[in-house]
């Protein structure tokens, strides 16, 4: 058992979440270790659900769903449905969501808000998912990503200065960093973990994480 | 990169506290499995050097120093002999903790107390404090505690039990703080019910067996190989950027909270 933590031969995984540099990362380890991968673009308002069902059906199965969310999270009911009940059927499964990164924002646009309720309400219906599919041997885990490096404009390197001053470990994250802890929660590594919700921040207090 | 190599643990020291059964035992076993050099320790000798000679039967680099935590001279000197022999703590486990069940309040003793804070939280403390400034020094380490689900929910145990557990995730939560400057990373590991002899009330009641089974969304219990592996997981480099966080490994049961 020790040495295949990360033996996905054979597994069949859904990537969601188009071109984040995260799922790029993990779906270059997944593909290394064996696993047969499939990717769509995450385009919100549950358009993609009929593609993930065709999907589902092109795979023949599902071991592993993983989905980046950027800010549309009132549609994820309809983006996991398929996945759930194909899952269901094989009384096994994995679903991470992963909050994308932390984005500067404006508050007189009342970003902040929008942004605070939309990852908010992926998280408690991670939580909620988590209690439903648990009995059909299913785990449902939430990343929540941090600041993560990005490519430089002038805001966004007034951004990256200012906040690194709040960050304990004293630098951004990488998508690797973040990567890294889905790998984790998406392997057998993290059996008996379901429902859980884990910060890849630096360790950014959690008054700041939203 | 070789995924492998994350878990890959040759040439580093790891102190697993409290380790000569349960949840301490199996994270020493692993740690030692993926190529640590591992330092056991606990306040009981015979369980110390049972544990150490059934460890080494399969030829793990084991070492083990007999120490009570909740004693801060007797922690201090473990870290000083360790540091002595290997010259770094690249990983501390704080897993050393002991339980009290069906105490009502009005019942608890100071001594109850005092002994269950003192090693479950100031065992902590002690191991940390000591071990801190060397971490610091070689700018890197690792600190992983474990605390309890209790903490999060409460529990019918003594009430110093989730109490001590409780100050653990706040003694993260600050030291992550303090440290993550120095590229020192502090996380705590919060198990559920997990089938070691600290649990083995459960095993002969059916009724509260029952119970736990249904409230846990994947029903079943854990097993100490579970939570260790989660401390693996925090220990490695995929958890480079995972710090002040608390992850339960409960099969779930915190979501019960949410509904």
């Amino acid at each position: 058992m020790i040495h295949d933590e990360f033996n996905f031969s054979g597994k069949k995984v859904l990537l969601i979440g188009g071109d984040s540099d995260i799922l790029s990362v993990l779906a270059k380890w997944l593909s290394e270790s064996g696993a047969e991968l499939a990717c769509i673009e995450n385009s919100g308002r549950g358009k993609n659900a009929p593609e993930v069902t065709r999907k589902i059906k092109n795979l023949g199965a599902i071991d592993i769903a993983v989905n980046v969310f950027r800010s549309e999270s009132k549609f994820m009911n309809q983006t996991y449905e398929s996945i759930f009940s194909t899952m269901k059927e094989q009384r096994r499964g994995v679903i991470l969501s992963i909050l994308s990164p932390i984005e500067p924002r404006d508050p007189v646009k009342n970003e902040e808000f929008a942004s605070i309720f939309s990852r908010g309400s992926v998280i408690s219906f991670s939580k909620v998912f988590a209690k439903k599919a648990g009995p059909f041997n299913i785990r449902v885990n939430t990343v929540i990503s941090g600041v993560i490096k990005k490519v430089m404009n002038e805001n966004r390197e007034a951004f990256e200065e200012d906040i690194i001053n709040y960050i304990p470990l004293r630098r951004l994250g990488t998508p690797e960093d973040v990567a890294g802890v889905a790998l984790f929660l998406i392997s057998d590594i993290a059996s008996y973990i379901t429902g859980e919700v884990i910060s890849v921040n630096g360790g950014l207090p959690s008054s700041l994480l939203l | 990169m070789n995924l492998h190599n994350y878990l890959d643990f040759s040439k580093k020291v790891v102190l697993v506290t409290g380790s000569s059964r349960g949840i301490g035992y199996a994270t020493a076993e692993l740690f030692a499995k993926h190529g640590a050099q591992v330092i056991i320790n606990s306040a009981n000798k015979e369980g110390l050097e049972h544990a150490a000679s059934e460890l080494g039967k399969s030829g793990y680099a084991i070492s083990s120093r007999h120490a009570d935590v909740s004693h801060p001279q007797e922690a201090h000197n473990m870290i000083v002999s360790i540091m002595d022999s290997f010259g770094k703590i690249d990983v501390l486990i704080n897993n050393a903790g002991i339980i009290k069940r069906n105490i009502p309040i009005e019942e608890h003793s100071d001594e109850d107390w005092k002994t269950i804070m003192e090693t479950n939280l100031g065992g902590v403390f002690y191991v940390s404090r000591t071990v801190i400034p060397f971490m610091q020094q070689k700018r890197s380490g690792v600190i992983v505690n474990i605390s309890s689900q209790t903490a999060i929910f409460g529990s019918k145990c003594a009430i110093a039990y989730p109490a001590s557990k409780g100050g653990v995730i706040s003694f993260t939560r600050a030291l992550a703080q303090d440290v993550g400057a120095s590229n020192i990373r502090v996380n705590t590991v919060a198990p559920g019910l997990i089938k070691t002899d600290m649990t083995k009330w459960t095993e002969n009641n059916d009724v509260e067996y029952e119970k736990i089974n249904l409230s846990t969304p994947l029903r079943r219990v854990g097993s100490p190989f579970e939570v260790a592996s989660v401390c693996l997981f925090l220990a490695s480099d995929m958890a480079s950027y995972v710090t002040g966080q608390v992850i339960t490994v409960n099969g779930g049961r915190t979501s019960l909270l949410f509904l």
